[in-house]
C-alpha cells in the first residue's frame, strides 16, 4: 500500500469522523502527527474503526498505542495486509 | 427482595448452584464469543484465586490488574476476591501517542497503592516492563492468561463485610491519586439497592445486561460483574475498544442477546444516536430492553431524548427504558435511579433565580430564561442524600452539595487520612457535587472543585492548566480550564493571560501540548490581555466566575475576539415550541 493511498483512505476516515473540519484534513501529510489532527480519544478510535471496515484488517490495540504519527499509522496498516 | 449473601466471595462461591443456566458471555475484539456458565465461573475462578495465591499473595495484599480483554479481567478480578487479595483495576494504554502520560499515571497510582504484583495481558507486557523498575514495591509483572494454570486449589481465608474487596483509583490527580477502599459490606449493600425493586428491578429467570463499559471504572465493574454476580443474572461484556472503534455493535449485541439492562455514559448515547443508520435501525428490534442507564457525567435532557425518539420510533424501544442515575465511586457505585417504569423526566427552572440565588423555582412567564434539570429518582432504601452549604443542611429546592449517608459509602480513600478526612465528615460523605433536592428526588447541577468530566473521563482542570501555562506566550499561572455543555460530551474549554500578537499560533501551541501530554482535545481557547482573567482578593483564580463570564459572553469584557455567548438560554416559551415540534415530528416521520 502507498504513503498516497494509505492518505487517501486516512483523509477518508477523518472527513467520516469529522465532516465540519473536512477542509483541514484536506491538507494532511504523511508526516502529520496523531496529535496535530487534534481529535478526541473517542474520534480516534472512530477513526480506526473506519480504517479497519475499509481494510478488513485487526490494529492491535497495543500496537496503536505506539502510533505517533500517519507514517506510523500506514506503517502499521503495511504490517497488517 | 434482597441478596443473603454478606459478602462477594460468597456469592461467587454459590452463583453456579443457585444459576447454573446463567453465566457470563465474553466478546474478543473481533467479536468472537465465549460462554461460561455461571458452574464453569465458580469453577476459573477458583483455578485462578489458587494462581494468586501461588504467586505469593495473601489476604489484604494489592495487585495491579491491566487486562484488555474482558474475559480474563472478570475472572482474574474475581478470584482474587474470592480469597482476599486486593486488584487495583487500571486501565490499558488505548489511544495513540501518549504512552509517557499514561506510564507516569499507572506509576503512581502502583506506587500509592504498594502493589506487589501487576497483572497483565500477554500483549501489553512490552509495553508495561518498564513499570516493574519504576515502581519499587513491583516484585513481578504476571500474564493475565497464564494465572492458575498448575496451582492447584486455593485456601479460603475468613472474609467479612468488613473486609476490603478492591481499590478502585477514580478522582484524584496523577500527582496525588486517590484509591476508593471498596468493602465486601459495601457493595453488597448497594447490589441491593442497584438490582432491587427501587433500582433495576431485576429478575434472573429473565434480565440479562449488556455492557461495553470499561472494566477498570466503577460503573462497568460494580454495576455488570459484582451485581449480576450477587444476583445471578447474565451478562454479555463488549471490549470498549470493539465499541468506541463500532459503536452499533452495542445495539447490535443487545438486539441479539435480548438484553434488557445497558448503562453508559451521556456521551455514548450520543455517538450511537448520531452513527446508527437507518438500516440497522430496521434490523434491531430493542423492545427488550427496559432499562438503559445513564450516568458517570452530566446527562443532557436533548442528547437523551434525541436517544430515546430515534430508538422507540426507528427500533421498537420502550419510552420508559431512558434511566438517569447518580452516584460516585465514595458510595461504592450508585445512590438513586430513575424508577425503571416511568419515562425521563426533568424540571424546569427559572435560570436568574438559579444562577443568582441557586433556588429552583418555577417560570413565572413565557419570556422567562429558563434551565432544565434531569431528576435522577430518589435514594435507595436505608440511604440518604441531603444538601448542605458551610455545614448547614439546606432546604427543598436550594442549590448545595450533595451529601450521602448509609451502608453503600466506604470507608475512605487507601493510606490517604487527609483526603478521606476532607471528603467524609460529620458522618456525611462529601461528593463535590451540587445539586439540589425535590419531592424526594435528586437533581445533580453541577460539581462544587471543578471537576470536567470529559467522555466519561474525570478531568481535574489543574492538569490542564498547568500543561497550558508552560507553553511559551502563557502569562504564568494565568490559564484557566473549565467546560461547557457541548453536543455529545462536555467541551473543554481554556482561557490564558497573554502578551502575545499572534494568537492563532499560541492557540495551536496549547491545543498540541494538551493533547500530547493528556490526550485532550481543546475545543476553544481563549487569548485574552493580562490583567482580565477574574481572581480573589488572595490572588486565586476564580474558575467558575470565569466560566460564567464565558458562558455569558463577557468574558475579557469588549474587544475580546470571537467571544458571542455560547449559552444555550432557551425561554420558556420556545422550549414547550421545541418539544411540541419534536413530538409532531416524531408523529409525522411514524406516519
Amino acid at each position: 500500500m502507498t504513503d498516497e493511498k494509505v492518505l487517501g483512505l486516512i483523509r477518508e476516515a477523518l472527513f467520516d469522523v469529522a465532516p465540519n473540519r473536512k477542509e483541514e484534513f484536506e491538507g494532511i501529510q504523511i508526516s502529520t502527527t496523531i496529535e496535530d489532527l487534534a481529535l478526541d480519544s473517542i474520534a480516534t478510535m472512530e477513526m480506526v474503526g473506519f480504517l479497519e471496515d475499509k481494510t478488513d484488517m485487526t490494529f492491535p490495540d497495543e500496537e496503536l498505542a505506539k502510533v505517533a504519527s500517519l507514517t506510523d499509522l500506514a506503517r502499521m496498516m503495511r504490517a497488517a495486509a | 427482595m434482597q441478596t443473603s449473601y454478606r459478602t462477594i466471595a460468597e456469592a461467587i462461591a454459590n452463583v453456579g448452584e443457585a444459576w447454573p443456566e446463567n453465566g457470563f458471555v465474553f466478546q474478543d475484539s473481533k467479536g468472537e464469543e465465549k460462554r461460561y456458565d455461571f458452574p464453569d465461573v465458580e469453577k476459573e475462578t477458583a483455578r485462578r484465586a489458587a494462581g494468586l495465591q501461588s504467586l505469593g499473595l495473601e489476604k489484604g495484599d494489592r495487585f495491579g490488574l491491566i487486562v484488555i480483554e474482558p474475559e480474563d479481567f472478570v475472572l482474574d478480578f474475581l478470584a482474587a476476591l474470592r480469597v482476599g487479595v486486593l486488584p487495583v483495576p487500571l486501565y490499558p494504554p488505548m489511544s495513540m501517542g501518549s504512552l509517557d502520560a499514561y506510564s507516569d499515571r499507572t506509576a503512581r497510582i502502583l506506587e500509592t497503592s504498594k502493589a506487589k504484583v501487576l497483572v497483565a495481558s500477554e500483549k501489553l507486557q512490552n509495553v508495561l516492563w518498564n513499570l516493574v523498575d519504576r515502581v519499587s514495591t513491583l516484585e513481578k509483572l504476571v500474564r493475565a492468561e497464564e494465572l492458575g494454570k498448575d496451582a492447584g486449589t486455593p485456601v479460603y481465608p475468613e472474609i467479612g463485610p468488613d473486609d476490603l474487596a478492591f481499590l478502585q483509583y477514580t478522582s484524584g490527580s496523577t500527582s496525588d491519586p486517590k484509591g476508593v477502599m471498596v468493602t465486601h459490606g459495601s457493595l453488597i449493600a448497594n447490589v441491593n439497592g442497584i438490582m432491587g425493586p427501587s433500582g433495576l428491578d431485576m429478575d434472573p429467570a429473565v434480565d440479562k445486561g449488556a455492557s461495553w463499559l470499561p472494566l477498570y471504572h466503577d460503573m462497568g465493574l460494580i454495576g455488570f460483574v459484582i451485581a449480576p454476580i450477587v444476583w445471578g443474572v447474565e451478562v454479555v461484556f463488549i471490549p470498549t475498544m470493539r465499541f468506541i472503534r463500532r459503536p452499533r455493535v452495542w445495539m447490535d449485541t443487545i438486539h441479539r442477546h435480548r438484553s434488557t439492562a445497558t448503562f453508559a455514559p451521556n456521551f455514548a448515547y450520543a455517538l450511537i444516536t448520531r452513527r446508527c443508520k437507518e438500516a440497522d435501525l430496521s434490523k434491531w428490534d430493542l423492545s427488550c430492553l427496559k432499562a438503559c442507564g445513564c450516568g458517570a457525567e452530566p446527562i443532557h435532557p436533548d442528547t437523551m431524548r434525541a436517544f430515546t425518539e430515534t430508538f422507540t420510533k426507528g427500533a421498537n424501544l420502550p419510552e420508559t427504558a431512558v434511566l438517569p442515575a447518580y452516584g460516585m465511586a465514595e458510595a461504592t457505585l450508585a445512590i438513586a435511579i430513575k424508577n425503571v417504569s416511568e419515562p425521563m423526566r426533568t424540571i424546569v427552572v427559572d435560570a436568574q433565580a438559579f444562577e443568582d440565588d441557586g433556588i429552583a423555582k418555577a417560570p413565572e412567564t413565557d419570556d422567562t430564561v429558563i434551565l432544565e434539570h434531569v431528576l435522577c429518582g430518589a435514594p435507595f432504601p436505608g440511604h440518604e442524600v441531603a444538601c448542605f452549604t458551610d455545614d448547614v443542611r439546606l432546604a427543598d429546592g436550594v442549590e448545595g452539595e450533595l451529601c450521602v449517608k448509609g451502608p453503600s459509602v466506604t470507608p475512605g480513600y487507601f493510606d490517604n487520612d487527609e483526603a478521606t478526612a476532607s471528603t467524609f465528615r460529620n458522618g456525611w460523605l462529601h461528593t463535590g457535587d451540587l445539586g439540589y433536592i425535590v419531592d424526594g428526588e435528586v437533581v445533580i447541577t453541577g460539581r462544587l472543585k471543578d471537576l470536567i468530566i470529559f467522555n466519561g473521563r474525570n478531568i481535574h482542570p489543574q492538569s490542564v492548566e498547568w500543561v497550558a501555562a508552560e507553553v511559551d506566550g502563557v502569562r504564568k499561572g494565568n490559564a484557566v480550564a473549565f467546560s461547557r455543555p457541548g453536543a455529545n460530551s462536555e467541551e473543554l474549554i481554556v482561557a490564558v493571560e497573554t502578551r502575545a500578537s499572534d494568537t492563532d499560533a499560541l492557540t495551536t501551541e496549547i491545543k498540541h501540548a494538551v493533547q500530547r501530554e493528556m490526550s485532550l482535545s481543546i475545543t476553544q481557547v481563549v487569548c485574552l490581555k493580562p490583567g482580565t482573567l477574574s481572581k480573589t482578593s488572595s490572588g486565586k483564580l476564580q474558575r467558575r466566575k470565569t466560566r460564567q463570564q464565558f458562558l455569558n459572553g463577557t468574558l475579557g469584557a469588549e474587544g475580546s475576539r470571537a467571544m458571542g455567548s455560547n449559552a444555550d438560554k432557551v425561554t420558556l416559551a420556545k422550549h414547550v415550541a421545541k418539544s411540541l415540534w419534536s413530538r409532531a415530528k416524531a408523529r409525522v416521520l411514524a406516519k
